[in-house]
């Protein structure tokens, strides 16, 4: 085990994450590094960290993490919610495999590649799964975050301002 | 201690989601068995925000030592394949918010908010924002995260 290796990675990391989340760009905790890394190992040079089972410790990690959010959840809650969230994941399921489709056959990715580029899970869960299955994670990578960042910045704010004249029009006509 | 079985419960499903081959089963395994003894456990356990950060920025690095030179070059042909996955997000995003307004009579914030497939965290402060109810548009999403991390590692396991 390199501990020069580990420090320097963490160190590139944690700059990464840092002036990500300075920023404020959405999800930059994940792609603060994963830029950082990338450009010191494009440029400088590899950074190998042979560390037996850091894949298995870094993939459960992040499953605990994301089921932790589970706490404000309760049995009841579920059972009142269950017809709507089964819709809503369902369409998110099949729309996104129909995505992955469309994608393949007008641009020619790998199967593997177009499903994960495509699926509406999280932009660092589908890096990973593409990671462990060989799938091109580069391309997963930047599709994930086009997605993300598209919705977040272009669909989410229509939204708001859709809803803020909706609000003023309803409160034109209550005043009249 | 209590609070620490939803964590054993994710290592234990980790451990065994990854031996039986699926892919990225470390990850599906914790995220069920964490999910459901959340769900069933009286002692809910809480991560810490700045360990949540910690655990992205790990992984973060962990996959930016995954990219390659040779990778990044195949990126550069991405505008047409994103468009398309754009064009399709909005549209499955249009249909989703049509069955919970349609079908489910919710409101349009609740169900648009439900609707968008961004980060969970992200859509939760906006949620927040913009008055909708957030235990609500919170329980879709994560249904959303378990559903499709579950499922398409097993479709990729057992039909690719």
């Amino acid at each position: 085990m390199d501990l020069f290796t580990i420090l320097l990675a963490v160190l590139i990391g944690g700059a990464g994450a840092w002036l990500a989340l300075k920023v404020k760009v959405p999800g930059g905790a994940f792609l603060g590094p994963v830029v950082t890394v990338a450009a010191y190992q494009v440029c400088v040079g590899n950074l190998p960290l042979r560390i037996t089972g850091l894949r298995l410790g870094v993939q459960i990690a992040a499953g605990i993490v994301i089921g932790s959010n589970f706490a404000g959840v309760s049995l009841e809650s579920l059972k009142k919610l269950l017809k709507p969230t089964l819709a809503v994941s369902a369409i998110m399921v099949v729309g996104g495999l129909l995505n992955a489709l469309v994608v393949h056959y007008a641009t020619g990715f790998d199967v593997l590649t177009s499903i994960l580029s495509t699926s509406f899970g999280g932009q660092t869960e589908m890096v990973l799964i593409s990671e462990s299955i060989g799938a091109e994670k580069e391309t997963v990578l930047v599709m994930q975050l086009i997605r993300m960042q598209m919705v977040l910045l272009v669909i989410l704010q229509i939204t708001r301002i859709y809803l803020a004249v909706k609000a003023k029009k309803k409160g034109a006509l209550e005043n009249e | 201690m209590n609070r620490l079985w939803p964590a054993a419960a994710g290592i234990a499903g980790g451990v065994l989601f990854y031996s039986l081959g699926i892919p990225a089963g470390g990850m599906v395994g914790a995220l069920l068995g964490t999910s459901v003894a959340q769900v069933l456990c009286k002692n809910k356990l809480v991560i810490a925000y700045r360990v949540k950060i910690g655990v992205r920025v790990l992984l973060g690095i962990f996959v930016g030592m995954g990219i390659t030179i040779e990778g990044l070059a195949k990126v550069q042909h991405i505008l047409w394949p994103a468009l398309i996955n754009i064009g399709n997000t909005i549209v499955i995003t249009t249909i989703a918010t049509l069955v919970l307004t349609k079908v489910f009579k919710w409101n349009f914030t609740d169900a648009i908010l439900s609707s968008m497939p961004a980060g969970l965290s992200e859509i939760t402060m906006n949620a927040e924002d913009m008055g909708a109810d957030t235990v609500l548009v919170t329980t879709i999403h994560l249904f959303r995260f378990v559903s499709i991390l579950t499922i398409i590692p097993l479709i990729i396991k057992f039909f690719i």
